[in-house]
């Protein structure tokens, strides 16, 4: 009796409407999400770290023991090593520092097989294989936070949850706004010297209020994976094309047609490429991609492959704690020839969220301190569903 | 109250609990029931199926320890282990029974979703292409694959919508290949890609 009067309570004396359909709808909806809400924030904590773990777990190959500022080896000189030992290179990262290995990708002719292996940024010596894993626990945690290992019906129950999720934070900042004075500086802190039914209160009330916009920020990025409806309402609103369905069919097929006729004219220089045979070297590329891209950061050579006959710098800023990880691109012909510089902040702002659109949604788009605020900002989201029950049951 | 919590704790036991699809793959339970198998042949269908399926699992395993998982490696490993079963498979079969294996195996090839290399190359000898026409041939291929990779970030989990990405591109590419090929070859085109006309049909997203 008394949880149907809880579910179906009436208005208050002095509650506008607004507040009154607010705050039930915040109970109700609270209830209806909570268990999903609190798995998929769970979940998505336990796999932000997924990098971080797996290095700590290969340490001694992964990052550099004998830490000095000597030189760096050079590419060719990477390329020579491994193909004296009928492995091509297919890859190369430099870390920004000395701190960390040098990571090469090779495809092994003889066998046949894709490997890798760390080497000293210094003298090239190879250092290992990251061989330790726990990928299955990562891979469990991201199965149940994208679909709770349901499948499809998992998907929509999740991206129903976090929609009623982005409905909640709403909702649950209109009931945060305070009334008066008082009720300001409750809204701002949590009183630890209270009885603990004020405590879980002050959680539930301060916390969510302090990661109202972040919470959004993630829900709305993480519907953005899930929904198409929502992709095509983010990528319009910034000015992108939108998602093609039977309604916009006709009016896009001319800009469809205009990205073929330019992946043709790539795809008929790409052939003209395959044809050139001519020794490049790797240091001068490097050099020049250095010059173009004057920055402290992370640097990967592509190296040509079947479908792209072109060398491919591209170099990822790592100046200070909060710089932006995103990509920026210095294409090279198969002969060694400058082709195309790609700036992140020269693409078109949809393109810009397109390309970042994940990183934006786990918080690797801050480098670790991004993954550590989001972690901090998900398992309060965590504990959301939690204090608001114990709220709710205390009223009962 | 108690009623409720018992309620919230079922769905989250449910929830945890619940066995995800296996990552797409081959179906050859329904390749079976095509082939009309005698009893010999279905224990040795059933043994191969069974081996290579616990061969992929320990590859992509290894794969995924290695750390390097990625789409490439994934698929590289299906196309070789799914080109190798059918083979192994062929081995004990009658002439139309190995149609019927070819055919389903080329049809449900993990991220297979242009035409076939196959039937790219059985177009290049039909059509007679001379060596320009052959070289344009391939860019226009290779521009379709790519237009319709890039539009992945549009498509990514909505069938429809890339079913309609793929149509789209595939008529550009068809304009494209009008202005290569004579209209004799274009013709000629147009009844061999028949033969894989279920491409694009139902593509996954």
């Amino acid at each position: 009796m008394r949880l149907k009067q809880s579910l179906f309570r009436k208005r208050r004396k002095k509650e506008s409407l607004f507040k009154y359909i607010m705050s039930v709808s915040h109970l109700w909806l609270g209830l209806l999400s909570s268990v999903v809400v609190f798995i998929v924030c769970f979940s998505g904590a336990m796999y932000s770290f997924k990098t971080q773990i797996s290095e700590l777990l290969n340490y001694e190959v992964v990052f550099n023991s004998q830490e000095t500022d000597a030189n760096w080896i050079q590419p060719d000189q990477i390329k020579t090593n491994f193909l004296e030992e009928n492995r091509q290179v297919t890859t190369i990262i430099y870390p920004s520092d000395f701190s960390r290995n040098i990571l090469v990708a090779y495809h092994d002719v003889e066998e046949d097989y894709d490997g890798h292996f760390y080497i000293h940024p210094t003298s090239g010596e190879i250092i290992g294989s990251s061989s330790r894993s726990i990928g299955h626990f990562f891979d469990l945690m991201k199965s149940i936070h994208k679909n709770l290992l349901l499948g499809k019906v998992g998907n929509h129950i999740v991206g129903v949850s976090i929609l009623i999720f982005v409905v909640l934070l709403v909702s649950g900042l209109v009931l945060w706004f305070p009334k008066n004075k008082k009720q300001w500086k409750q809204g701002f802190t949590i009183k630890w010297s209270a009885k603990l039914p004020r405590i879980i209160y002050d959680l539930h009330n301060t916390l969510g209020f302090y990661t109202f916009l972040l919470l959004l920020f993630i829900s709305i990025t993480g519907l953005y994976v899930s929904y198409a409806w929502v992709k095509s309402a983010v990528v319009v609103s910034l000015g992108g094309q939108p998602v093609l369905n039977e309604a916009n069919a006709e009016a896009m097929k001319s800009e469809l047609s205009n990205v073929f006729a330019s992946f043709l004219e790539e795809s008929i220089d790409n052939q003209e490429e395959k044809k050139k045979e001519a020794s490049v070297s790797l240091n001068q590329l490097l050099e020049d991609s250095k010059q173009r891209l004057p920055y402290k950061g992370i640097t990967t050579i592509h190296f040509p492959t079947e479908d792209n006959p072109n060398y491919q710098i591209t170099k990822i800023k790592q100046e200070s704690i909060f710089s932006a990880v995103v990509p920026d691109h210095v294409k090279y012909g198969k002969d060694g020839q400058f082709k195309k510089l790609i700036l992140f902040t020269d693409q078109s702002i949809a393109d810009q969220f397109m390309e970042v659109s994940l990183p934006l949604h786990t918080g690797e788009i801050l480098g670790l301190s991004g993954i550590i605020l989001y972690f901090i900002v998900t398992m309060i989201a965590c504990s959301m569903p939690v204090t608001g029950i114990l709220i709710w049951v205390r009223k009962l | 109250m108690k009623k409720f919590l018992l309620i919230l704790a079922t769905i989250s036991v449910l929830c945890s609990c619940g066995n995800e699809k296996k990552r797409r793959g081959i179906d050859f339970t329904k390749l079976k029931a095509e082939l009309n198998l005698s009893a010999g042949q279905e224990e040795k269908y059933d043994a191969i199926v069974t081996s290579y399926e616990e061969n992929r699992q320990t590859q992509l395993e290894e794969l995924k320890a290695s750390g390097k998982m990625s789409r490439k490696g994934y698929m590289k490993i299906m196309k070789t282990s799914y080109t190798k079963q059918e083979e192994a498979l062929k081995a004990f079969m009658n002439e139309e029974q190995k149609e019927l294996t070819h055919e389903f195996v080329k049809r449900y090839m993990p991220g297979q979703s242009d035409y076939s290399d196959e039937l790219k190359t059985e177009i290049v000898q039909t059509l007679a292409l001379d060596s320009t026409q052959a070289v344009q041939y391939k860019a226009v291929n290779e521009a379709f694959t790519k237009a319709f990779r890039d539009a992945h970030d549009h498509y990514h989990g909505n069938g429809e919508a890339a079913t309609m990405y793929w149509n789209q591109f595939n008529e550009d590419r068809k304009v494209a290949l009008q202005k290569i090929f004579s209209d004799d070859q274009y013709a000629q085109y147009l009844e061999l890609i028949k033969k894989e006309s279920y491409r694009g049909q139902n593509e996954k997203g």
